[in-house]
């Protein structure tokens, strides 16, 4: 037994020792050196491509990754083939979970607009109906904002939260990094730091406006987070999150002009990852959430501009927080709440936790290989020990053992 | 690119762009250059250099010039060449850029001289490739064969670099001549000054070293070289500039623009040009204008490369000899 293991509760926001009873009653090895023993973990934005892109990662896949990862809830964005706009999709997407790991639980997030064209509301009493318990642009953000505010209001009238992505599409096109020197120097098409701006102060305008549950994701500038600060102080009802590469990796990092590095939005100045990693400790930041998206390898080798953006993060969930947690020094306590008790609010779990969620009789051990699943992630923390997850046989617990992938 | 090159040394087995190198490789490539020219110059203008070296031009973005130049640069120096372009590629049937890539590798040429729309794409195989890689212009982003010949003409004509005032104007924002041309000078120690309008020029430019104007006249005054680059008329569509018609009146290079110069200031393009869009006819066809120049120097230019080039990936294999004894062999051998 490790003396160093902590037993992390991000709902009571304590931290304490695991000991041999705690190992026990959750159904754990006494023996394995655990370095954490944490809640399973609610990922809030994960791209899945079953159905229509299958070729990339089915749905049992990610299921899979999730159980790499930690990560007992999974929202899925809707922007499959057909999009998630009714509720077959839905079913089919929630209960893809099943075909590839036990007690993982994926809740599909309903596309806002049919299609997710922006042109006509979806049937969001249906899709509430059908399970979901939010609504999203699926990271097309809206451009008239008219339309926002109707999709705002209908939302509102059947409680539910809408994720959308604080951007302006005519000064982002075609971008690929930051505007300011770096996106100079390495010739990348930049976008200004007032695209994602200007969607945070239009998003909170219309939260005020119609005093809808507004979610937005993913913030990745220090001015999207002073904007995030401008609205609430104005009263606006608005939430917000950002994902794991834009902790880590920064726009420094595309001077190799390599697609693995291709996200969207591209990723942000060292500054602004740490003003990210500050709104993380300070609670400015609701949740973090992997952003997982799987493309293939053919997808990623090739030109930069034409690269497909994602990285498939799920499974290495844990390796990430550990090196975020060491190179921007955020308490991982505060990491896991950003990624428990945030997300679990937002989707009305707030007592997410041992008794919510996930079920019991998951396999003691799920080590797996990562053989078949997408691999479209950057080299990360070569110093960095690989955690693997170990999952309790009681409640969602897991624990994070300190073993090498 | 900085790790393409050996800081401070000669050897290099790519060439993907200028950021970050140094001035004594720029010296050893121009150096080199001075060479090529005088074979360039003799009846029979061919050496025996690159005698059974492969270079293949994979020519992904239209381009006249900088195609032709490589093409007879690797004829004088005797290197086995094959030219590539999407239509007669497999590009244009769906092949990625990758694959197309790796097939011709298959067929073992030495180096590849790749001109792509992408930024990065150079880099790109480079990373992906065992082949020596000379980056003919990707994207906006650099163009550094361009760049060594706009030295090389400035310090035949200036007979030196450092400390000379050049300005540099028109888009910048979507050049990768100027990119690379700035990442050169500001490396050799000249004064270099960008100008345009400030839909055209990119923020953050002043970080690479060089001061930004957005009227073309007081960036002008008192320069020793006066860079203009191709308006590229596709982009009038984007809102960057109203019509040529006013591109000229207020960012074109005119006899009155001209005059606030210094008195011995050379004009330099990168052609093509427009003539009356970005620079006056009177002054493309004038005295002080080195634009024909740059063209025949960009031929010694790109055989120094190459030849540099081709000679890192000798001495990979351990059949390298030094860089001034190869040069005295390229001169023995016409």
């Amino acid at each position: 037994m490790s003396d160093s293991g902590l037993l992390l509760d991000p709902f009571k926001g304590t931290t304490g020792k695991i000991s041999s009873g705690l190992c026990s009653e959750l159904g754990l090895d006494a023996e394995t050196p655990f370095r954490y023993v944490v809640p399973s973990l609610v990922d809030l934005v994960a791209f899945p491509q079953e159905p229509g892109n299958e070729h990339r990662e089915t749905l049992a896949d990610l299921a899979r990754a999730a159980q790499l990862g930690g990560v007992g809830l999974v929202g899925l964005m809707p922007d499959v083939i057909p999009v998630a706009d009714h509720d077959g999709v839905i079913r089919t997407l929630r209960d893809g979970a099943k075909t590839g790991a036990t007690g993982i639980e994926f809740i599909p997030h309903g596309a806002l607009s049919v299609g997710l064209l922006h042109e006509d509301i979806a049937p969001m009493g249906e899709l509430k109906a059908a399970g979901v318990r939010m609504v999203t642009d699926g990271g097309r953000p809206i451009q008239n904002t008219g339309f926002m505010r109707r999709i705002l209001e209908y939302a509102r009238n059947f409680e539910l939260p809408v994720l959308m992505r604080p951007m302006d599409s005519y000064l982002s096109a075609g971008g690929l990094a930051p505007e300011g020197p770096a996106a100079t120097r390495y010739g990348l098409p930049p976008i200004p730091d007032a695209s994602e701006r200007l969607g945070v102060l239009r998003a909170g305008e219309m939260a005020l406006l119609t005093d809808a549950d507004v979610v937005l994701f993913p913030i990745v500038t220090e001015q999207g987070l002073d904007a995030l600060e401008a609205v609430r102080s104005r009263g606006a009802r608005v939430r917000a999150g950002t994902a794991l590469p834009y902790l880590i990796w920064n726009v420094h990092h595309m001077q190799s002009y390599d697609g693995l590095y291709r996200v969207d939005p591209p990723l942000s100045r060292p500054s602004d990852v740490q003003a990210l990693a500050q709104a993380v400790r300070n609670g400015t930041l609701d949740f973090v959430a992997s952003g997982h998206r799987a493309v293939n390898a053919s997808e990623k080798e090739t030109e930069l501009p034409i690269a497909e953006p994602g990285m498939a993060s799920l499974a290495h969930l844990w390796s990430l927080l550990q090196q975020i947690s060491a190179e921007q020094e955020i308490p991982v306590l505060d990491l896991v709440k950003c990624m428990t008790v945030g997300p679990a609010q937002i989707l009305g779990l707030d007592s997410w936790g041992p008794q919510v969620g996930v079920v019991d009789g998951i396999p003691p051990e799920i080590v797996g290989e990562l053989q078949g699943m997408a691999r479209n992630m950057p080299d990360f923390g070569v110093d960095t020990q690989r955690l693997s997850v170990q999952w309790g046989s009681s409640g969602s617990s897991i624990a994070i053992m300190g073993a090498a992938l | 690119m900085m790790q393409s090159l050996k800081k401070g040394g000669g050897s290099f087995r790519h060439l993907l762009g200028l950021d970050g190198v140094p001035v004594e490789t720029i010296e050893l490539i121009l150096d080199q250059a001075v060479h090529m020219k005088d074979i360039m110059a003799r009846p029979f203008k061919k050496v025996p250099a690159m005698r059974g070296t492969t270079v293949v031009n994979f020519f992904v973005e239209p381009s006249t010039r900088t195609r032709t130049s490589f093409s007879l640069a690797e004829k004088h120096l005797s290197a086995d060449t094959v030219s590539f372009s999407p239509s007669t590629s497999s590009l244009s049937k769906g092949e990625t850029l990758l694959d197309t890539a790796r097939n011709l590798e298959a067929m073992q040429p030495d180096i590849l001289v790749i001109r792509h729309h992408a930024t990065g794409a150079p880099h790109f195989l480079a990373r992906a490739l065992n082949c020596s890689v000379v980056n003919a212009g990707d994207g906006i982003h650099e163009h550094p064969t361009q760049a060594l010949l706009d030295l090389f003409t400035i310090r035949e004509n200036k007979g030196k670099l450092a400390g000379l005032k050049v300005v540099i104007a028109g888009d910048i924002a979507h050049s990768r001549v100027a990119r690379s041309g700035i990442f050169g000078m500001v490396s050799c120690g000249m004064d270099v000054r960008v100008a345009g309008p400030r839909t055209m020029l990119p923020k953050g430019i002043e970080s690479l070293g060089v001061k930004v104007f957005d009227r073309l006249e007081p960036a002008v005054e008192g320069t020793d070289v006066v860079m203009m680059l191709r308006i590229q008329r596709e982009r009038l569509g984007e809102a960057l500039f109203p019509s040529a018609r006013e591109y000229f009146r207020f960012f074109g290079l005119t006899p009155d623009v001209l005059a606030l110069a210094d008195k011995d200031a050379i004009v330099m393009h990168p052609g093509p040009i427009n003539r009356c869009v970005e620079i006056d006819h009177d002054i493309a066809d004038g005295p002080r204008s080195v634009i024909l120049d740059q063209v025949t120097n960009g031929i010694a230019v790109r055989m120094a490369v190459l030849h540099l080039v081709n000679q890192a990936r000798l001495e990979a294999l351990g059949l390298g000899v030094s860089v001034t004894a190869q040069a005295k062999t390229t001169e023995e051998g016409s």
